[in-house]
């Protein structure tokens, strides 16, 4: 388990192209588990038909 | 410090009454800064040439007549990540090119001195706004005044702790996930969150695009509303910015809470394992004192506040990482350690965790709507413990940890942190007053009625008395 989690933080912050020390590396696979469940519990029920809170506007020359 | 107005209301009055002059109490918190500030890293850019002749020149003017408002003449700090003309904007690190904001000042920094406001300088900030203060960036370190063994919160420390000390009488934060409400808690005074959109925040370094606010930092709640009533107002450089009315906040302070209806969350917010007794002891005895003012006080639910904490610091860590990418990747040593890893966690999310996290967002709004429907203000502690020694901060645990501030930056609802006592081992406590979106008035309202009758926040730690008399 141990070893897949190292695998799976490697290969994001390979993806992000991110050079960590070894001790911050170490940090990231012991906390990876808990920020994963945390971003897991997002996804509630409840939000199933929400749409996201974005604020874009189209239109151009908004500002000065 | 007895010598002169710790409050900026005190000082207006002061100036007024021809007590004091600006140039007299520039002078005087310029030498406060030059005893103090090697001690407790508060500033880290003092401009005395500048902050003098605006101060002569708000003493000319009022001589003449030309009263620009409560801030004429009052001695301010400007936390380190928002641009000023008179001096360099670092954001405390050595990564963030020197030309940008180079000369020119952010339009809140702009108000401020358009309404007579002394600027005495840029306040120590946690580097680009996130991660924890390090002994090791070559930058100040900013230390509490109640106890230089503990931390002054962040990411506005710099600001915190100059008001604290007698420093400012005044000054400028930034809030993403708690840096206005942070510091205010672990430095004893009154700091203000205010509604996303309410201040415009162009000539700020960004750290989480929409969640970021410029807040007023003050002794009290009277003295955050003179200075939002200076710092609101739309502006179009900024696109999240609002256009909506600003109101006289002062004039909202009626002192009276008679019948204001109080809503009291108690999951999450008094119930989780790592709130501290005295914390919550202190809290629950503000929220007597404002029942005893008259306030309806009504305990609620609010579900799912524990993911709100979350949401946020996914949606921070995301646009903090897409803003730094390059260079973290090209100068990831250059970063200090607390900041990167900090900022590096957005990189542990994929693309549906973080469209996940606005749509919760939407979601929560609802969910604070429907609570506060019948609501005024909620009330809930505004961090778990008083400040921690600088050498237990575990920015790892903090990030996964519980918080308070971070849920109200989601919503972007307003959020006053206000002192609520003080510790066994004497260092501050605060409570947090949250109101409806663009409801300000109420949140200060309801502050200063509280603060009408304790004085937590004008209390001075006392390395800061002995230095002020001799």
């Amino acid at each position: 388990m141990t070893n897949d989690v190292a695998t799976t933080v490697r290969t994001l912050l390979e993806a992000a192209q991110l050079t960590v020390t070894d001790e911050e590396f170490e940090i990231f696979v012991t906390t990876y588990p808990d920020i994963r469940a945390a971003a897991d519990a997002m996804y509630v029920p409840e939000v199933r038909y929400e749409e996201p809170g974005l604020n874009f506007d189209a239109r151009w020359e908004i500002t000065p | 410090m007895s010598d002169f107005p710790q409050t900026i209301k005190d000082a207006a009055a002061a100036l007024r009454g021809g007590q004091i002059t600006s140039a007299e109490l520039t002078r005087a918190l310029l030498e406060r800064i030059d005893a103090l500030n090697p001690s407790l890293g508060a500033f880290i850019a003092v401009t005395p040439d500048t902050a003098l002749a605006a101060a002569r020149k708000a003493d000319v003017d009022l001589r003449q007549g030309i009263d620009r408002g409560p801030l004429h003449g009052i001695p301010l700090g400007v936390k380190d990540i928002i641009a000023t003309r008179d001096a360099p904007t670092t954001a405390n690190s050595h990564v963030l090119d020197r030309a940008w904001g180079d000369g020119w000042d952010a339009p809140v920094v702009e108000r401020l001195r358009d309404a007579g406001g002394v600027i005495l300088g840029k306040t120590v900030t946690s580097e680009f706004a996130c991660g924890a203060p390090d002994p090791d960036n070559g930058f100040p370190l900013p230390k509490n005044p109640w106890n230089l063994e503990h931390s002054a919160a962040g990411s506005s420390a710099g600001s915190g702790i100059s008001i604290a000390a007698g420093l400012a009488l005044g000054a400028l934060g930034t809030d993403t996930g708690g840096s206005v409400r942070g510091p205010a808690a672990a430095n004893g005074h009154t700091g203000l969150k205010v509604t996303f959109g309410r201040v415009p925040k162009f000539g700020c370094v960004p750290l989480g695009y929409g969640l970021d606010s410029v807040g007023p930092m003050a002794r009290t709640a009277w003295d955050c509303a003179a200075l939002l009533r200076v710092m609101a107002g739309y502006d179009a450089r900024d696109p999240t910015a609002a256009n909506v009315p600003v109101p006289d906040y002062t004039a909202a302070l009626t002192g009276t809470i008679r019948g204001l209806r109080i809503g009291v969350p108690t999951n999450y917010f008094f119930d989780v394992p790592d709130l501290d007794a005295e914390v919550k002891s202190a809290v629950l005895t503000g929220v007597e004192a404002l029942r005893a003012l008259g306030a309806i006080v009504t305990e609620v639910h609010l579900p799912h506040a524990e993911v709100a904490k979350t949401a946020n610091n996914l949606i921070l860590a995301a646009d903090g990482l897409a803003y730094h990418h390059n260079d973290l990747r090209d100068r990831w040593l250059a970063y200090g350690r607390y900041t990167r890893t900090v900022i590096a966690r957005g990189a542990m999310y994929n693309a549906s965790d973080y469209v996940q996290a606005l749509r919760f967002r939407a979601y929560f709004k609802k969910v604070v709507a429907s609570v506060m429907a019948d609501l005024d203000v909620l009330v809930t502690p505004t961090s778990t413990t008083p400040a921690e020694k600088i050498a237990d901060v575990d920015m790892t645990r903090r990030m996964l940890g519980v918080s308070f501030t971070g849920v109200w930056n989601l919503v972007g609802l307003p959020a006053l942190a206000v002192p609520c006592g003080f510790s066994s081992s004497g260092l501050p406590l605060s409570m947090q007053i949250v109101g409806k979106p663009f409801d300000e008035a109420s949140v200060l309202r309801v502050g200063d009625a509280y603060q009408q009758g304790v004085d937590w926040q004008l209390r001075v730690p006392p390395m800061a008395q002995v230095a002020v008399t001799a």
